[in-house]
This record gives structure tokens, C-alpha cells and sequence, in this order.
């Protein structure tokens, strides 16, 4: 299987009047053809901004300082970020929902025109058959009366609802790999899994290659093959999903599962443990491994050697860490 | 819809009323008279006059009654579609204004539309090139623009383009079915007068509406489909820019009505806001009532328009 896009050593800084936010520092990850992965983590840990920077949508004073992005076969970060190239990846071959369904969508276009123009630019609709296609689409995701609703604008459906939408936006032009980051973060957890499900079904349906962007660790158990496990702007862990689940390698990814209760656990049975510490200021990164002053594990070695590289554990796992934690404790 | 336009209608009479009813008692309490003003006219000196025939021209114009009084008669004449005759021309009201205001009306919408249109061009002209010289330049043009007194930059203007450089007259008023030419270049001072400062924060509101609406979730939604900037700008920048700027609308045309008064008597306009100063100088009541009728009318009545036309706009916004 081809990997359809690889990110290699991305890395994206914001200059700010405090410091330079070191917000990705040298990631890499994949995603293959019909796969989908999950990059997990800590609000802030850079997640959001790695998959904004693979699309060249990082704002000033953001930039993205190293690092390419392949898609194709080419580097897309080459392109000029509003050149015709960059436009023509964005929404057509790669497309993006966002976490915030009550504000990604514009409140002054109608749902039609706001989800017409992508089939206009990229597959050369005409208004009408955009229109058509428009209301097939809605109706794929599960939106009732599709042809009515069509032409309500955004306040007038709930945020599920909405969410909904931006899916029917991202599959309109048929691209090969979605980027969802927090799909689901804003909405209840019944619309939460009920769009889990809708997007996991289109997606396989579809044979589309998906990025789920979460901080919820049950979501990509469910869905993900392979998951990234993401701190202060760097993998530290990565490898198939029940691999990490069984078998975590990295302290901060151990933490994780011990701070989440699952699912068939009994009431009481296990106690959760949530992280001791905060994440490290991105403008003041530590010459040392970044989750040290919150690691239960650290070593004299951890204290006086740089962040580790990632390193091979398993046919497909690697992880960021010196200490061999051992196959279960 | 309906309901909520017959609210505001209503709403705009009562203060109609209550602005009509500050200003007739307000005159009023000023000291001075404009009888002596009236018989100056005709070389009566005051001292000159007897009582008698004093009380007569009182009687005459209505004034002898309560102030009350006087102010139902009036509101009762406005009903009937008669403004009143002005005390001191002479003259019936409706007939004067009906020679100026065109004038005033014209200068008005001519300020209007330069002042927005050109003040919202500038500002997405800067937003969209926010840090560069020329929004440094435009931005800093702008907060001048707000800050200087209207009168001040008239007379500035007069004094570089009429005085000095003798590219224009230095002012009155020339029809522009009697001579084109010379009407265009007396009007262009006073019509750059009444509209720099609306001009100036229409261009900075819109700078900074359009800021904002750039740094919107849905923007960004609109770059990860792959739209061309041109597009995002026009189709989903612009139209969430103007909503707050259509609000602001009806205060510039306020501006403007008010700026009329001074830039008239600047740059000797026979217009509306000449007539209501020579109103207040000679104390002429019935002039200035039915000036701040007019203009409070049209004030009340544009922000009217405007509230309805931000509903158009904004579809997230439904009166009931
Ligand atoms: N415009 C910006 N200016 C300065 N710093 C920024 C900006 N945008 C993001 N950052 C920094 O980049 C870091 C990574 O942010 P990012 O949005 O990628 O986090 P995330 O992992 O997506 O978190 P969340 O789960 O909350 O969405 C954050 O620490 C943030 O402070
Ligand atoms: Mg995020």
C-alpha cells in the first residue's frame, strides 16, 4: 500500500511577541491509501497546527519553517500557499473538517452555496447540477429532507446538524484523504458517536483515507488503524492501535491510558490516574525530553541527554523514550 | 416584520415629538426676541415701539399664548401640512425650504455615497494589506480625518486651493444648469468637508470589521476548500464585514446633516443648514423647529432603513 500523504519533519513555529512557539518540531507521520489514523494528545500539543501546516492554512505569525509535505508524489509545500496548485489539493484531494460546527460554517451564505462552490471549482459544476448534487449530498449524511433544508442558512440547524454539513462539504469532491480534526469535540456524545459512525461508514464506503485529530482516546481505538501519539509539538509514540493500547511504550502515553476509563470496566474496579503536571511552555522547551518533570519513570539518563529520537519497539511500534518499559507491568 | 417596522415607526414619532418639544421650548428660553429682529427690519429701533402695538405683533404671530399652546398649534399646523411663516423673512417655510433643501439634500448624498463607498473601499483596501506602508499611511490619513474640526478643514482648504493656489473659488453656490463647471469646482471643498469624517471611520471600522471576519472559523473553512482569495474576500469576508458597518450608517448620514450647518455657513451655501443658523441668529422659532423636524425626521426615518436592510443582510436576524 502507497501512503497517500507523508509528512516529513514538519516543522512550524509562531513568532510571537513573547518568543518563538515552537507549536510542531520536527514531526513525521503517514497516512496510507483507505487507512485511518488517529494523532492524539494534550490540548495544545500541536496537532491542530501540523495538519493546518500539510494544508498551508497557518496563519501569520505562524510559519512553517522546514519539513515536506508529499501528496502525489510531490511536495505541496513547494506550491505558493494561494497559488492554483495548493487550491486546486485543498478541498478537491485533500479536504478538512473543523472542530467548531457553530462557527465554521458562514452565517450569511446558505448551506447550498456554501457547499456548491467547492463542486463548482473543482469539478466544474454548473449551478445546477452543483444544486443536485448539493442535496444528494446532505441526504447522504443524514440530513432529513435534504432538498428543503438545502437552503436554510447555518443558525437554522443545530450544531450536529452542522457537523454534519462540513462531512457532506469535505466528501463533495470525492478527495482522497480527509483531515477531521476534532470532528466531534463540540457536540454531544450521542451526535458524537452517531457521527463517529457516519464518517467511519462514507470513509471506508468511499475507500477515502481519514485523520481523525482528537484528544479522546476512545474515538481512536474505535476507528483508527494506526495512531501518533503527539506531545509538546512531537511524536513520541506511534504504532497500530491495539499495539498502543496493549502494549504502550512511552510513560506520557501509559499516563493516558491509565486517565481514561474503558469501556466493560467495572464501577470502582480501576482507579484512574490522571497526569500529574502541565505540559512544558512551547517558548521554553527543555534541552531534555519534554514530558521529564511529569515522568515517573525518568532515569539519570533522561536528565542529562537530549529528547530521545523515536526508536523501533515493535514490527511497527516506535516510541521517544530511553527507559525500556517493559511488555506489561 | 411588519409588526416590528410599525414598532419603530411609532417609536421614531415619539421622538420626533420629544426632540420637536425640547427644541420649541429651548428657543423659547434663549434670551433675545425676534420681534426686535423682525421690526429691525422694517427700521423700527425697539426702543421706539409702544407697548400696544408690541402686544399686537405678539398676538400676531401667536406668541402671546403658553408656550404649551403655542406648541399644539404647531404640531397641529405641521398635521396639516403647513411648517409655519418665518417671524423675520416673512416668508412661508414650506416655500423657503423647498428652495434649499435640494441643495443641502444634494451635497448630503453626495458626501454620503463618496464618504462610504470611498471609506469602505480604503478599508478593505488596508485590511487586506494590514502592516504594509500603505495601510500605515491611509490608517494614519483616517485618525486625522475623525479628529479635525469641520469648520477648520474648511477654512484650511480654502486657504491652499482658493487663496494660494487659486485652483478653486473660495465659495458659494452656482446651479449646475447655469454653469457646470463652475458648480463642480464650488462644490468640491464642502463636499470634502462633509465627508472626511465619515470617511475616515467608515475606513477604519471597515479595517477592523474585516480583521476580525478574517480571522473567523468560517474563513478558514472557506481556504481549506480551496476558494481563490478574491472569492473569499467577496463572497464570505466581505458580506459578514458590512453587517456592523450598515449599523453605523444611519450616524453618518446624522453627521453629515449636522456638518451641513457648519460647511454651509463656511463655504456660503444657501442651503438648509444656512437657513436654520440664520434661524437661531435672529431667533426666527418657527425656521429652527421646522429645521430639526426635517433633519430628526430624516435621521430617525434613515436608521429606520438601515435596521431593515442589516436584516436583509444578516439572515441570522429576524424581527418579530
Ligand atoms: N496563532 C497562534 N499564535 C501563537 N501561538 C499559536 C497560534 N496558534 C497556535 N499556537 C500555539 O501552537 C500550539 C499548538 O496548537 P494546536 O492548535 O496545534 O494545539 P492542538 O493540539 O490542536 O490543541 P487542541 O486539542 O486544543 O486543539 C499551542 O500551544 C498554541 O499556543
Ligand atoms: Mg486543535
Amino acid at each position: 500500500m502507497a501512503a497517500i500523504l507523508e509528512i516529513d519533519n514538519l516543522t512550524t513555529n509562531f513568532y510571537t511577541e513573547y518568543g518563538t512557539v515552537k507549536a510542531v518540531d520536527g514531526v513525521s507521520y503517514y497516512v496510507d491509501e483507505g487507512e485511518i489514523i488517529g494523532l492524539v494528545g494534550e490540548s495544545g500539543c500541536g496537532k491542530s497546527v501540523s495538519v493546518l501546516s500539510a494544508m498551508q492554512l497557518i496563519q501569520t505569525p505562524g510559519k512553517i519553517d522546514s519539513g515536506r509535505v508529499i501528496f502525489d508524489g510531490e511536495d505541496i509545500l513547494q506550491y505558493d500557499s494561494k497559488g492554483e496548485k495548493m487550491r486546486s489539493i485543498r478541498g478537491g484531494k485533500i479536504a478538512m473538517i473543523f472542530q467548531e460546527p457553530m462557527t465554521s460554517l458562514n452565517p450569511v451564505l446558505s448551506i447550498c452555496r456554501q457547499l456548491t462552490e467547492a463542486l463548482e471549482i473543482h469539478l466544474d459544476m454548473d449551478i445546477q447540477s452543483a444544486r443536485e448534487r448539493a442535496i444528494e449530498l446532505l441526504s447522504m449524511v443524514g440530513v432529513p429532507e435534504a432538498a428543503v433544508r438545502i437552503d436554510d442558512f447555518p443558525h437554522q440547524f443545530s450544531g450536529g446538524m452542522r457537523q454534519r454539513v462540513m462531512i457532506a462539504m469535505a466528501l463533495s469532491c470525492n478527495p482522497a484523504l480527509i483531515i477531521a480534526d476534532e470532528p466531534t469535540t463540540a457536540v454531544d456524545v450521542t451526535t458524537q458517536a452517531q457521527l463517529l459512525e457516519l464518517m467511519n461508514d462514507l470513509v471506508t464506503r468511499l475507500n477515502t483515507s481519514l485523520i481523525i485529530v482528537t484528544h479522546n482516546l476512545g474515538v481512536v481505538a474505535r476507528y483508527a488503524q494506526r495512531i501518533y501519539v503527539m506531545y509538546a509539538g512531537r511524536i513520541i509514540e506511534s504504532g497500530p492501535s491495539e499495539e498502543i493500547f496493549e502494549n504502550p511504550r512511552h510513560p506520557y502515553t501509559i499516563g493516558l491510558m491509565r486517565s481514561i476509563p474503558r469501556l466493560g470496566e467495572k464501577r470502582g474496579g480501576r482507579k484512574l490516574i490522571p497526569i500529574d503536571g502541565m505540559p512544558p511552555d512551547l517558548i521554553f522547551m527543555p534541552p531534555t525530553c519534554a514530558f521529564l518533570p511529569r515522568c515517573t519513570y525518568k532515569t539519570k539518563q533522561c536528565q542529562e541527554e537530549p529528547w530521545p529520537a523515536l526508536r523501533q519497539v515493535g514490527e511497527k511500534h516506535r516510541t521517544a523514550c530511553f527507559v525500556d518499559i517493559g511488555e506489561k507491568e | 416584520m411588519t409588526a416590528y417596522i410599525i414598532r419603530r415607526v411609532i417609536i421614531g414619532f415619539i421622538i420626533l415629538l420629544l426632540v420637536t418639544m425640547i427644541v420649541f421650548l429651548f428657543v423659547r428660553l434663549l434670551p433675545g426676541d425676534p420681534l426686535i429682529v423682525y421690526m429691525a427690519s422694517y427700521d423700527i429701533s425697539a426702543q421706539t415701539i409702544d407697548e400696544e402695538t408690541y402686544q399686537y405683533l405678539l398676538a400676531k404671530f401667536g406668541l402671546d399664548r403658553p408656550i404649551p399652546v403655542q406648541y399644539i398649534n404647531w404640531l397641529g399646523d405641521i398635521f396639516r401640512g403647513d411648517l409655519g411663516k418665518s417671524i423675520v423673512l416673512q416668508e412661508d417655510i414650506t416655500t423657503l425650504m423647498a428652495n434649499v433643501m435640494p441643495r443641502t439634500a444634494y451635497l448630503g448624498a453626495i458626501s454620503m455615497i463618496i464618504g462610504t463607498g470611498l471609506g469602505v473601499l480604503f478599508g478593505i483596501i488596508v485590511a487586506l494589506r494590514r502592516g504594509t506602508r500603505t495601510d500605515t499611511i491611509i490608517t494614519f490619513m483616517a485618525n486625522i480625518g475623525i479628529t479635525v474640526p469641520q469648520f477648520w478643514l474648511g477654512i484650511l482648504l480654502m486657504y491652499f486651493f482658493a487663496y494660494k493656489l487659486g485652483w478653486l473659488p473660495t465659495s458659494g453656490w452656482t446651479s449646475p444648469f447655469d454653469d457646470p463647471l463652475m458648480h463642480f469646482k464650488q462644490i468640491i471643498m464642502p463636499v470634502i468637508c462633509l465627508s472626511a469624517a465619515g470617511m475616515s471611520g467608515m475606513c477604519r471600522l471597515t479595517r477592523s470589521c474585516m480583521l476580525e471576519v478574517m480571522r473567523q472559523d468560517y474563513v478558514r473553512t472557506a481556504w481549506a476548500k480551496g476558494l481563490g482569495e478574491k472569492m473569499i474576500v467577496f463572497r464570505h469576508q466581505i458580506r459578514n464585514a458590512v453587517i456592523p458597518i450598515v449599523t453605523v450608517l444611519g450616524g453618518t448620514l446624522g453627521g453629515i446633516l449636522g456638518g451641513a450647518i457648519i460647511v454651509e455657513n463656511v463655504f456660503a451655501i444657501p442651503g438648509m443648514g444656512r437657513l436654520m443658523v440664520s434661524g437661531v441668529f435672529d431667533q426666527d422659532y418657527q425656521i429652527v423647529q421646522a429645521g430639526v423636524l426635517l433633519f430628526g425626521g430624516i435621521v430617525i426615518f434613515s436608521n429606520l432603513v438601515v435596521d431593515i436592510t442589516w436584516a436583509w443582510i444578516d439572515p441570522r436576524i429576524r424581527y418579530d
